[in-house]
This record gives C-alpha cells, structure tokens and sequence, in this order.
C-alpha cells in the first residue's frame, strides 16, 4: 500500500464499518503537508476502557508496517460484525475472543506515522529512514534531511548526558548529526510525527498496551532500551541524575529500574504476543528486552513506558516493538517488497496484534495493582530499611568501579554524581 | 577493462567500479571481538538492518547500507567489503511493488484482510 492508499482504506474502513470504528484526525500535519489520521475500534476513549495504541511506518524503509495495522484493523472489524471468530495458518482466535476485545478494549491504530519518509522510500531512495524534515539540514547535502522519529522522543534524548561513552559510540543508540540515520532532532518531540503520536497518547487517559511496529529481527522488544532491567534497586532509574552517563554500558554496575511484578506482566504478555506469532507456520517470534538488540533512546516504547514514572497521574503503560521479519539467509533486505512475503508476513503479526489486544484487560488489572504502590510510593515488602541502605551502598560501590578510569568531564560528572548519591543514601545515618 | 568481463560474476562483482556519489548495499567483515563501534567513522546505515548470524568461527558481516567515499574508505582501511547491491539500482527494481494510483479510489473500496472468519 502506498500512503495515499493507506489514508483511503481508513476511509474504507470508516465508511463500512460506521458503528465499530471512526478515523481520529491527529492535529499536525508533516512537512510536506500531509494529514495523518488513526482509527479508533471498539468504543468511545474514556478512562473506564483500558485502551491499546497500536503505530506503525515510523521508519520508512520497514515496508509492510502499515499494511499489517490495516489488515489487522478490517479482520477485527469484519469479525466482530459477523460475530465470528478468525483463523491464521495454525492460529485460531473465537468469536468470544473477538467479541471480548470488542467489549472490553478500545483500540487505536496509527498505520502511518511517517507518511513522508514511506512516500519517500517508495518513490525515491527505498533504504530511507528518517522524516523528510530539512529543518536541520546542510544545502547540497541531501543525507542531512530528515530526523529518525524513533530517536525524537522524550526519554533521555540528551544522550550524551545521559549515557556512558562507550554506549554514545554507537550511532544505533543515536546521533547529533543530521547525516546519519538515527539524527535525533533538534530537541526532544521536535517533530510532527512524534507529537501526533503523544497526542494520541494525551488522548488516552486508560492506554495500558502500545505496539510499535518495525523490521527486522523477529522479536518482540520490552522496556527498557537504555540498560538491562533489574529489580531490586529502585535508585537506579532512569530518573535519578546521579547516574547521568552510565547508562547503556552493557554488563557494568548501572541497570535500569523496574518492578518485579511490572516486568513479569512484560514479558508475560511479549511471550504471548510471539507465541500467537509463532504458532501460525512457526517462524520464531521470540520476547526480548528491547536493550537486547541494542542500546537506545527516545524510542516510542520506551518515552510510553516511563510517562507514568514521570508523571503518576499517568496511566501505566506496558509497551513493545515489534520487529517483524527476520534476516533471510540469503541477506536480502526489505523481503516485504515481495508481494508473496508480505502476504505471508500479514498473516503472521495479525495474530500477534490480536493477542496484544487480547491481553488488555490482564495489562489494566496489572496496571491499577502496581500503579497505586507506585504513587502511594511504598516499598516492597520484601524491601526493609536495612536492606535498601545496603543495596543503595553496593550499588553505589559498583558505579564507583565503573567511573573509577573514566577520564574527562564525563568521569568528573559521573564521580560527582556518585558522591552526591552517598551522600544522600547515608544522611541521618553517618555522623 | 576487456579482463571484468570474463571474471565469473561474483569476482566481477567484488571488482565493479565504486562510484563515489552513490549508495551501496555491503556486508563488512567484524573479527571475532570487534565492536560495531569501530566503523563508526565511516558512518555506515545498519541500524534495524536484518544480519547474517556469526560464522563458525566467531567473524560476522555487519550488513549496512554506505556510500561509494565509505566503501573506498573502508577498503583503503583494509576491511573485507562484499559488495551487495547498488542500493539506487536496488530502490528502482523494488519499488516496482508499490502503485502509483490509488486502488482504493479514496475510500470507496478496501482491503478484505488476510484472516479466515469462522
């Protein structure tokens, strides 16, 4: 589908289903002029239905993105008016399991976030990733265009501050100049696309499941991107500045913060997501923290993840990417230009999509349970006094080893960092 | 010149001519511990790029898209570069897939989807 054609099939879908589903104009539209729209399934948004944001064409050379979202969008629609349930190769869904996500969830999908760059790799250069925002380009160089959506969010965007140097190495995590393909802006949601995208979220005050879909690696990523999850050390988070460029060193002392149970509902729900993946002709859709592939920042699932952390009045988001496809052995890209392979890709995340949507209300319950210990801002029971004193020491111990070498500024910042964080872990306690 | 023409077609391949101002599809050899961050200055595309797995003996290919300076310059740097595709070659043949018009006629039909209803 091109991106004129994706606008038109919302249309479609609107006109033929007009009391399942309506198109929700977002409010900015891309550099080129181009208005985005999203679909919302199922009822009304409010805060009694838990919500599912479902995007996709954010890189533009990841073809098949939106053609899975629209798919996925008519088989929901057309199943739940016939009151039938839907079949994919070995996968089976019900009508009962149609009609709760019908019922119980309200679902938006955003085909096409990035109708620019995808208009772009498909008319120009196919190996396009970015936007087609020039705002920080250089004249006569046209790989200076555009900013990688996936890098513009508002999650440690200021990278090199926020990250340890030998994670900032790798422009995978992203990148200051606008040659490259991970650019991150000018500023965090400097762009259109990304905006669009936190208005909708804006829009949903009960979303507690986000799907970002990309290519290609055959994995269902969960938070967090910037560092390894771990569970026991609430002091190590994203939020705390004392750690301020340590993050993204894999196998070093710093590790990402996230609730035992809010991770176990994660992964619960990624290896459900895969399973229904994989059960359609077995290709091995498989979960994995979203640090697995590589480091990263102001991605999409992870700014979702962390606005309740941010901001507790925030619904508790589980969120995901999804990479979808996999390396042939041949080590062609872009498969899914074949006709025959974005046919059987289709078949393949649909059912994924639908296990997402399916695992909704789980992901509320889950939500509202730890959610309220977050804002309440109690401690784990397992957690004593003694024993959060003596985590915070060890891991402030650890952070020191790892900085102990690290010349320049960044060391300087970092030791500072680590000094101001034992003074605060032992005041009251060291005379 | 007279010689590429009879090189069977994968040495023939290896030898094209590079052309500075346009855009290749490569695979470049990583040893065993080497980082992707060593090829950073040649500013190589390969993030969400699908990779071959690691050969037996623990070197991979990092597969990326590069210009014809980065190509060079990765040679030139005595780096094992397999060269793919010309990726403006490449953007031409597979857009081919994608219509111009619009099937749809703006809403007026659609997809039907992919699942079964049962």
């Amino acid at each position: 589908m091109n991106v004129v054609e994706i606008e038109s099939a919302l249309v479609f879908l609107e006109k033929t289903y007009p009391n399942h589903c309506k198109r929700i104009a977002l409010p900015e539209r891309t550099y080129e002029g181009r208005s985005v729209h999203a679909l919302r399934i199922g009822s009304e948004i409010s805060s009694a239905i838990p919500s599912v944001l479902i995007i996709a064409g954010v890189h533009a050379r990841e073809w098949g993105g939106p053609d899975i979202v629209i798919n996925f969008a008519i088989d929901l629609l057309r199943a739940s008016k016939a009151r039938k349930g839907l079949t994919y190769g070995h996968k089976s869904f019900t009508a009962n399991d149609i009609r709760d996500i019908s019922d119980q969830v309200t679902v938006v999908v955003l085909p096409c976030v990035n109708p620019d760059g995808v208009e772009f790799s498909h008319t120009k250069r196919h190996y396009w990733r970015k936007n087609r925002n020039p705002a920080s380009s250089k004249p006569g160089k046209p790989n200076t265009i555009g900013v990688d959506i996936n890098r513009n969010y508002d999650f440690l965007w200021d990278y090199k501050r926020y990250f340890h140097p030998a994670a900032t190495a790798d422009t995978s995590l992203a990148s200051d100049k606008p040659a490259e393909e991970t650019f991150h802006g000018p500023s965090a949601f400097s762009e259109s696309e990304t905006r669009n995208v936190r208005w909708l979220m804006d829009q949903m005050p009960r979303l507690v499941l986000f799907l970002d879909l990309h290519s290609y690696a055959g994995d269902v990523l969960y938070s967090w991107g910037d560092d390894q999850d771990q569970t026991t050390d609430p002091n190590q988070a994203f939020t705390n500045r004392s750690f301020d460029g340590l993050r993204g060193a894999i196998g070093d002392s710093y590790r990402e913060y996230v609730r035992p149970a809010d991770l176990q509902t994660a992964v619960d729900i990624a290896q459900t997501v895969a399973d229904a993946m994989r059960a359609v002709r077995g290709q091995p859709y498989r979960p994995l923290q979203s640090v697995g592939l590589y480091p990263t920042c102001g991605t999409s699932d992870d700014y979702c993840f962390a606005r309740h952390v941010v901001n507790p009045r925030l619904s508790k988001t589980y969120s995901y990417t999804l990479e979808f496809n996999f390396g042939s052995a041949d080590k062609t890209f872009l498969a899914t230009n074949d006709p025959k392979v974005l046919d059987a890709t289709i078949r393949d995340v649909v059912p994924g999509l639908l296990a997402l949507c399916l695992s909704a209300p789980a992901a509320a319950a889950a939500s509202s349970r730890t959610h309220s210990l977050d804002v309440s801002g109690s401690v784990p029971s397992s957690d004593s006094h003694r024993t959060r004193f003596a985590n915070d020491i060890m891991r402030l111990l650890g952070a020191w080893e790892a900085v102990a070498v690290l010349g320049g500024s960044a060391g300087q910042s970092a030791r500072r960092g680590i000094l101001a964080g034992i003074r605060q872990a032992t005041k009251g306690r060291v005379r | 010149m007279a010689k590429t023409g009879r090189l069977p077609a994968r040495r023939a391949r290896k030898y094209a001519r590079i052309a500075p101002s346009k855009q290749y599809r490569i695979l470049v050899e990583l040893s065993p511990y080497e980082k992707v961050t060593c090829l950073s200055r040649f500013h190589l595309q390969h993030s969400c790029m699908p990779q071959p797995p690691p050969a037996a003996t623990g070197s991979r290919d990092l597969h990326a898209f590069a210009p014809g300076t980065a190509v060079t310059a990765l040679r030139k740097a005595g780096r094992k570069v397999t060269v793919l595709a010309d990726a403006d070659a490449e953007s031409r043949r597979l857009q081919r897939s994608i219509g111009k018009g619009d099937r749809f006629k703006g809403g007026r039909s659609g997809p039907k989807g992919v699942g079964t209803l049962r």
